[in-house]
């Protein structure tokens, strides 16, 4: 297997590629890539709150109903819908500044996009991770699963560590911007005593979202998380981790491959 | 359960090498009836959105304490199945968890039997003897357990941490796992932002 790496700056921050093909098919694999993108680009043209004539921006200043928006927009409003039940309240896309914003779980919903692009190319292993959001299709070698690594929050050069990937992994917390989560109840940073959640499951944009909530919310969300049917590792501001049950930690560290 | 030390100069770092074959199976069915029975989901009614994106009613309030929890939120929270004697016979499924011992607390497995054998299994929560993990909730773990990696980058595929700039992607693992095998990035032209 070839494999295919290709670092995409979007949406502020930058897609990071690894796509596995057979000998032979690498331009395949790069038209896929570049398809690929392409869904990026347009979901950020789509809902980026920093450009002015996004969709998303027009919505929230009140100058289009939701009507007049693409399919897109419903299909990311309603995973913003599902996001606030399965959290209890906790991600909350309409009580940000500025109206509506589903930020929380946009990425996540684009790097998942993405990654169904690319199967519907003919892609079958891949990794897209878009800033700790990933979206995983089959496994890099035949039964192993792709391993994701959780940053440490407090040292940005150390793992926590490992969990076994099989569909997508989200991360949220006090990373380089410091909090970014809004709590709910105030509209003001979140204060929580949680400084990283790593959330796995078969969405990647819930798994985003359930991240930020448990930032926000804390510890005792990880019930809530486990009842939606994904799991979830979070690290308090004091280093203490707690996890559900079947987080799927990778305890024996994989030795990577040489090709 | 085999457990290795090993030295790397760089710290501490305790492998855990699962070992499934010589577990006791101690899971019962009646776990897995227990999460399949009923639906656990908080049971919010659903939003309305109207046309300029607003929600229709008033939203739910979050909870802000375990008192506020539903009662099956904090049945999960509590969750701990009942054990049974001997592994089933003919099964395929997963249970969770499997408790058994090991040198330094308690550890739980979730594993897949199929035919009476388990296939897969895997960690799924430890306890140390000092009690640490009973003071803190019922989601805790030791630290010292898990893989803390310095300079772990050889180990992984992939990382997940909430990098949001470029900047930040510079100089974060996962630039230096894309730049690992395979030379630089395709595209290694960063926008400034």
């Amino acid at each position: 297997m070839l494999v295919l790496r290709h670092a995409e700056p979007v949406m502020g921050t930058v897609v990071s590629f690894d796509v596995r093909v057979p000998a032979g098919s690498e331009g395949k694999g790069r038209a896929a890539i570049r398809q690929a993108c392409e869904v990026l680009h347009d979901a950020d043209a789509t809902f980026s709150t920093w450009k002015p004539a996004s969709p998303i921006s027009r919505l929230r200043r009140g100058e289009v109903g939701l009507g007049e928006l693409p399919g897109e927009v419903h299909e990311v409003l309603d995973l913003c819908t599902r996001a606030h039940r399965l959290s209890a309240g906790w991600f909350d896309a309409w009580a940000q500044p500025g109206g509506v914003d589903p930020t929380g779980l946009v990425k996540g919903w684009a790097v998942a996009r993405a990654a169904e692009r690319l199967r519907d190319l003919g892609i079958t292993v891949a990794c897209v991770n878009g800033g700790g959001d990933i979206a995983v299709l089959g496994e890099p070698e035949p039964g192993r699963p792709w391993t994701v690594g959780i940053r440490d929050p407090e040292a940005t050069d150390r793992l926590l560590a490992a969990a076994q990937v099989r569909a997508a992994i989200a991360t949220s917390g006090t990373y380089e911007r410091g909090s970014h989560v809004i709590d709910p109840r105030t509209g003001t940073e979140a204060t929580s005593s949680v400084a990283g959640a790593t959330v796995v499951g078969p969405q990647l944009a819930i798994a985003d979202a359930l991240a930020t909530a448990l930032v926000a919310a804390g510890p005792e969300l990880l019930a809530g998380v486990l009842a939606a049917g994904y799991e979830a590792l979070t690290v308090g501001s004091d280093g203490a981790l707690q996890a559900t049950p079947a987080f799927p930690f990778q305890l024996e560290p994989i030795e990577p491959v040489t090709r | 359960m085999k457990h290795s030390r090993s030295d790397t100069g760089k710290g501490f770092i305790r492998r855990v090498v699962l070992r499934p074959a010589p577990y006791v199976l101690t899971a019962t069915t009646v776990g897995m009836v227990m999460l399949l029975g009923y639906d656990p989901r908080p049971r919010d009614s659903d939003l309305v959105i109207q046309d300029d994106g607003t929600a229709a009613q008033p939203l739910p309030q979050p909870i802000t304490s375990n008192a506020a929890m539903s009662r099956q939120q904090r049945e999960l929270l509590k969750y701990s199945p009942p054990r049974f004697e001997g592994p089933p016979r003919t099964a395929v499924g997963t249970w969770e968890p499997i408790r058994t011992k090991h040198p330094f607390g308690h550890i739980q497995v979730r594993a897949t039997v199929t035919a009476g054998r388990i296939t897969d299994a895997q960690i799924a929560r430890l306890e140390t003897y000092d009690g640490r993990s009973e003071q803190i909730a019922d989601f805790s773990i030791p630290t010292l357990q898990l893989q803390t990696l310095t300079r772990g980058t050889a180990k992984v595929d992939h990382v997940s941490g909430a990098t949001y700039t470029a900047d930040a992607y510079e100089l974060s693992l996962q630039a230096a796992i894309d730049k690992l095998r395979d030379g630089p990035p395709s595209q290694s032209t960063l926008p400034e932002f």
